[in-house]
């Protein structure tokens, strides 16, 4: 190439030079001529070396001192020039790509024919390292947000898988408690439904002693009633004797006037004796026989004076006694009334007690009901006692499935999280 | 060898952007070599480029501050892009992306700079006018040239911070 650029140089200096040769011999001409090209060759051959070496720095300088062929010179140099910034630029923006600078492009301004079509070339590498590399580092940025996530879910689902373990523990825990309370609730319910068997069948003595007692208070109220219209009557006989003993009164009373007539008779009588007797003291013995008759009269007269003395005697002895009747009777009567008020009190009592064994009855019947209902309800929790106690077995077991469950979750979420970590390496 | 003088012109000239601006210079700054491209925008022969300081096109609208990050990248031997105004013996101006590297010899010493320019798209070109004027205005708000660049740094870095950007990243996106 160099050659073929130099020939037509030669050509032009051979014109150029012609009308000079004139004046000169074709000796001095050819010999300056090759002068020229000598010194234009050795200027090309120093350079040499140094470009053979790989050293684009080496230059002509001074290209412009060998007149024709200066341009020549000059084109070579800015082969060189060329070449060398290619070199340069191919090599800078590699550099600048490898470390991330993609701004740093290979510049293709003064870049000619395979020069800029390497430069070209270079660039769209250079682009499409930048493509990869932005998608890079979205990736990494996509892969650093994925880690945080997983981080973040491996965080929480340990922690969620804790708690559900823990309680899945404490529900196994719970359940053997709730059969625990279920079993004592069937014993207590049990006792209870003992214990209220016990209190129906007191009750039901208590109903059966109640209606006793109903019946002896009946009693009592009839004997009261008989006892009152005892004494009713025993007052009324009472007050018969009361009467009776009053008319006593009277009649002896009577009988002591009568007496009392009698003695002042035989007084009159025993008067009329002792006259008849001095009278017949006076007929002498005429008079004798009617003496001893006024004699015998006047002792007639003392024994009816002494006999109604006794019945004096007799009847104030009556009389007094009779006297004693009354206070008796009175007394009789009083105790009566007395007995009448208390008969009347016991009565108002039974009566009393009747309301009250009514009352008694009938909260006996309905304790009967209650324990009735106690003894049903607590065959109903007996049975949902049994019913728990089935259900916390069961949830006994779920827990235990539960955990198992988890325990089995965490492998996987374990497996999964590795897989992701992984994955990412 | 630095032409003095030279009255910039509101002129501007272009290249084509298939090619190339290279020049290299020593570690002091001077030109070792250009090619045929730099020769014909900066209107001027290798031979007057051959050992002139780099600064011989330099154009006055530029900052200081862009210098200065400049020579801390190749300084630190990294490659820095920057939006560079020249200016030709002429006085006219021409835009460039520049792309500067240190040269390394294989006992890792830097022994020169390389520089190849690319032209910029009008929409580079304008976005970067405008802020390379902000910078000027702080720079200028000092009468010591130092402390105007420093100022300027500042301005720049602030910016940049702003905008939460490296300055290799600000520069790739200009006119984006």
């Amino acid at each position: 190439m160099l050659l073929k650029k130099l020939k037509p140089t030669m050509n032009d200096m051979n014109v150029s030079i012609n009308p000079v040769s004139k004046n000169s011999s074709e000796l001095d001409i050819v010999k300056a001529e090759l002068e020229a090209y000598k010194s234009a060759f050795s200027a090309i051959t120093e350079i040499c070396p140094e470009l053979k070496r790989g050293n684009l720095e080496a230059r002509i300088v001074g290209w412009q001192d060998h007149g024709e062929l200066s341009d020549t010179l000059s084109d070579l140099n800015y082969i060189l020039d060329v070449t060398d910034a290619y070199v340069r630029e191919a090599g800078a923006s590699l550099g600048a790509a490898e470390n991330g600078h993609f701004f740093r492009k290979c510049l293709e301004r003064g870049m000619v024919g395979s020069f800029d079509i390497g430069a070209k070339v270079i660039n769209a590498g250079c682009a499409s390292m930048e493509e990869s590399a932005s998608l890079k580092a979205i990736e990494e940025a996509a892969q650093a947000e994925r880690e945080k996530l997983v981080e973040g879910f491996n965080g929480t689902i340990t922690e969620f898988v804790a708690s559900l373990l823990s309680s899945a523990n404490s529900l196994n825990g719970l359940s053997g408690q709730l059969t625990e309370y279920a079993d004592e609730t069937q014993t207590l319910s049990s006792n209870v439904a003992a214990a209220s068997e016990q209190a129906s069948m007191n009750v039901q003595t208590v109903a059966a002693a109640t209606e006793e007692y109903t019946q002896s208070v009946q009693e009592i109220a009839r004997q009261v009633e008989i006892s009152h219209n005892q004494s009713t009557l025993a007052a009324s006989e009472a007050d018969t004797a009361k009467n009776s003993i009053n008319d006593l009164q009277l009649a002896s009373q009577s009988i002591g006037e009568v007496v009392k007539m009698i003695n002042d008779i035989a007084g009159q009588t025993n008067l009329l004796a002792l006259n008849a007797t001095i009278e017949a003291a006076r007929a002498g013995e005429a008079g004798k026989g009617f003496a001893v008759v006024a004699s015998e009269v006047k002792s007639l007269a003392t024994q009816t004076a002494d006999a109604t003395k006794s019945i004096d005697g007799e009847i104030n002895e009556v009389q007094s006694k009779i006297g004693l009747s009354v206070d008796v009777v009175e007394k009789v009567t009083e105790i009566i009334s007395e007995l009448n008020t208390i008969a009347q009190t016991i009565s108002s009592s039974t009566n009393e007690q009747l309301d009250a064994t009514k009352e008694i009855s009938q909260n006996v019947q309905e304790a009967s009901i209650g324990t009735k209902e106690v003894s049903e309800h607590i065959n109903k929790v007996s049975e949902t006692a049994s019913r728990t106690s089935e259900s916390a077995g069961e949830l006994s077991e779920a827990s235990q499935n539960m955990e198992m469950i988890v325990k089995d979750l965490e492998s996987q979420v374990e497996t999964f999280i590795n897989s992701l970590m992984n994955h990412k390496n | 060898m630095t032409e003095k003088n030279i009255t910039p012109q509101n002129i501007e000239s272009t290249f084509g952007d298939d090619e190339i601006i290279v020049s290299k210079t020593n570690l002091k700054g001077h030109i070792t070599y250009v090619n045929d491209v730099f020769c014909r925008l900066a209107e001027m022969p290798e031979e007057k480029a051959l050992g002139a300081p780099h600064s011989i096109i330099r154009h006055p609208d530029m900052p200081r501050t862009i210098f200065y990050f400049l020579w801390q990248q190749i300084e630190a031997k990294k490659e820095i892009f920057a939006y560079v105004k020249n200016m030709s013996m002429t006085g006219k101006y021409y835009w460039v992306f520049a792309h500067v590297t240190p040269t390394i010899d294989a006992n890792g010493n830097t022994v020169g700079y390389h520089s190849s320019r690319r032209s910029a798209l009008p929409a580079q070109k304008s976005a970067i006018t405008d802020l390379y004027g902000k910078i000027l205005e702080v720079e200028r708000k000092h009468s010591n040239r130092k402390q105007g660049m420093d100022a300027g740094v500042a301005f720049v870095s602030d910016l940049l911070k702003q905008n939460g950007v490296s300055y290799d990243e600000f520069v790739w996106s200009v006119g984006n």
